[in-house]
């Protein structure tokens, strides 16, 4: 069974691009363009990892991973973040030592971007 | 010795001469008499008219200083440390004390102003004339040359000296040698004036502030910028305030001290905003108390202004990095799918690839457009045209996106609408930035429970001497602390649309069509710009 892979980003361009990669790697993928339709589906789907954008209209990814980490269902997805900013907030501080999430800054390079993906896939199986 | 036994021997010898001279007339007469020889009756005639004069002079001389001779006075009158001299009526200096011998030598006899000055005429305003006239005490200064040939600054005092009948007998000087004091009046003359010219012009706006605030002096630069102000207070004419402002520096160093430094916004006198730098500095009186505050501005408007547009220029540019970083990110992507596609011979997949690459490739040139808007003069092309033409244009290469998105787009137009001046792409610029913000505005907006969002865009003519265009958005709203700095700042938000220079474009246009731009936001709740052109109907 291919490992399912949830994309949320508002931008469309981006959705797109990273589906086509995951896709091409082997991965099934989902998306979702906002946090609270990422919440949604995270809780249908059950993704094996989640590559999320912060800055997002309605429902910001740091609420999203609030949400997500409140939940004990799904609560411990490991999360791929996928952000033009670089500067880490705090409250991702413990997680990123906890190795639960990883801080990916745009523009993505295709090749790491999917070595860190198998690599988060294989430290939570 | 007793004064007054010499001045009796000096009266019976004066008399004795006197005399003497009387006999010998007689007795040169008695001799032409008797010998009938011419010569000895004229050579003892003349030896006693001589000696009758002399004692005649000597005895009034004699006078005049035996009626200003008092038992004990001598040693005081030759012992006061300043110069003492006394003149008769005739100017005659018949008295002198030591130190007047001192640095004037010997003088008695001689004429006062041949003796002080080496004058042969009175000197003008002569203190020794009036106090003869007026029997009053008089004051001058007076110039004169020591025995040394020195100048000498004199401070001079007359004063009257009567004789046993009232009369005046003579006048005594006392002078004072002040040239010392009179050097350092001027030192201290020249250094004030050196000050009170520095105060002037020195190229800073100076004021001095009493405790009361009000303003006692102020500078040349001072009252070309804010008119004389001596006699206001300094919060009426830096603020137009009643009352003295709320985080005031001269009060804070009237309280403790010390220097204080503040920038401030002041109204000149011209009704023009300045920004100064402000410091203020005590004066202290003699005892240690201040009495008033020192204030020295310099106007950093023009440096304000480049700060403002250097951080915004810096601002700029990291957003702008930023924004490329991204389209880059989404041409690389683009060229990506558009590989895969081709790889995997998939058609949708090619033109998603190939939507990508367009999509990023617009963005790219509408950077650069606004870039190239924002930062170089631009010519106006201004011609008279119909103001709805362009809305219309505007609200049609719209309407399709708004509609994709979700979003209501409406356009109302009042008319009438007359033809007038504008320039059409700059107007067109502004508009599609303005409707490009509302989108963005309603895209990201995260106000929940929010179902519908709209952007309504308005034209209509107000007053007759108004065109007004007006974008109003249901969308996220600006933030207040945003508001307030949103046309001098570089203002953007996670736009997928925008550039993050729209705003800056549209305050140009407006600029350069003489209109005004304003805005009024609620967060949250949505936004409306709205930019007020003057209604120009010929070239």
């Amino acid at each position: 069974m291919p490992k399912k892979i949830l994309i949320i980003d508002d931008e469309e361009d981006m959705r797109i691009y990273l589906q086509t990669l995951l896709r091409k790697a082997g991965y099934q993928t989902e998306i979702a363009v906002n946090g609270e339709e990422a919440l949604e589906k995270t809780k249908t789907i059950e993704p094996d990892l989640i590559t999320l954008d912060i800055l997002m209209p309605k429902k910001s990814g740091l609420n999203f991973f609030k949400s997500l980490r409140q939940d004990e269902q799904i609560g411990n997805i490991p999360i791929v973040i996928v952000s033009g900013i670089s500067r880490h907030n705090e409250f991702f501080e413990n997680e990123t030592q906890k190795g639960r999430i990883v801080f990916i800054e745009k523009p993505i390079k295709p090749d790491s971007f999917l070595a860190i993906i198998e690599e988060m896939l294989k430290s939570h199986s | 010795m007793n004064t007054v036994f010499l001045q009796k021997a000096y009266n019976w010898a004066i008399l004795s001469v006197i005399r003497i001279a009387i006999i010998s007339i007689l007795f040169a007469l008695l001799l032409t008499f008797i010998s009938l020889e011419y010569s000895p009756f004229i050579l003892g005639f003349v030896a006693a008219a001589l000696l009758f004069l002399l004692g005649i002079l000597a005895h009034r001389i004699r006078h005049s200083a035996a009626a200003l001779d008092y038992p004990g006075i001598d040693r005081f009158f030759q012992r006061v440390p300043c110069y003492l001299s006394i003149q008769d009526k005739h100017m005659r200096i018949i008295r002198t004390n030591q130190l007047f011998r001192r640095d004037f030598g010997d003088k008695i006899g001689e004429l006062c102003h041949k003796a002080y000055k080496g004058s042969d005429i009175i000197c003008e305003n002569c203190p020794v004339v009036k106090t003869f006239e007026d029997g009053q005490t008089h004051t001058t200064e007076e110039t004169v040359i020591t025995k040394d040939g020195e100048q000498a600054q004199m401070i001079v005092y007359t004063t009257p000296i009567y004789n046993e009948d009232k009369e005046i007998a003579g006048v005594m000087e006392m002078s004072t040698n002040i040239t010392e004091i009179k050097k350092l009046q001027e030192r201290i003359d020249a250094s004030r004036r050196e000050y009170m010219d520095l105060f002037e012009r020195v190229p800073c706006y100076l004021s001095v502030q009493d405790r009361d605030f009000r303003i006692l002096r102020v500078n040349k630069l001072f009252r070309q910028q804010f008119g004389n102000s001596t006699g206001k207070y300094c919060y009426e004419v830096y603020q137009g305030r009643n009352s003295i402002c709320p985080d005031c520096h001269v009060a804070e160093t009237l309280k403790d001290g010390k220097i204080h430094s503040k920038e401030k916004t002041v109204i000149k006198y011209d009704g023009t905003e300045a920004r100064l730098i402000v410091y203020s500095s005590p004066i202290y009186d003699e005892q240690g108390n201040i009495t008033s505050v020192m204030e020295m501005s310099t106007d950093i408007t023009e440096v304000k202004k480049l700060q403002q547009e250097l951080t915004l220029m810096g601002s700029t540019i990291a957003v702008m990095a930023h924004r490329i970083k991204n389209i880059l990110m989404g041409l690389e992507g683009g060229i990506f799918v558009l590989n895969t596609g081709m790889e995997e011979g998939d058609e949708a997949t090619i033109k998603q690839g190939w939507g990508m690459v367009q999509r990023n490739v617009g963005k790219v040139s509408k950077i650069v457009k606004d870039l190239l808007y924002c930062s170089r003069e631009r010519e106006m092309n201004f011609q008279i045209i119909d103001p709805i033409d362009i809305v219309r244009n505007v609200f049609e290469l719209f309407k399709e996106k708004a509609n994709q998105e979700g979003i209501g787009l409406f356009l109302e137009i009042r008319e009438p609408l007359p033809k007038a001046v504008f320039d059409p792409d700059a107007l067109h610029s502004m508009l599609t930035n303005l409707v490009t913000n509302a989108l963005d505005a309603c895209l990201n907006d995260s106000t929940e429970g929010k179902e519908h969002h709209e952007i309504s865009l308005r034209c209509y003519s107000e007053s007759g001497s108004q065109i007004i265009f007006e974008v109003e958005d249901n969308g996220s709203g600006i933030p207040g602390a945003v508001g307030e700095h949103i046309f001098e700042d570089f203002f953007s938000t996670k736009g997928r649309e925008g550039t993050g220079l729209g705003l800056l474009v549209a305050q140009k246009v407006v600029k350069e069509h003489g209109g005004t731009i304003t805005f009024r936001s609620d967060e949250g709740l949505g936004t409306t710009f709205r930019a007020s052109f003057p209604l120009k109907k010929s070239l």
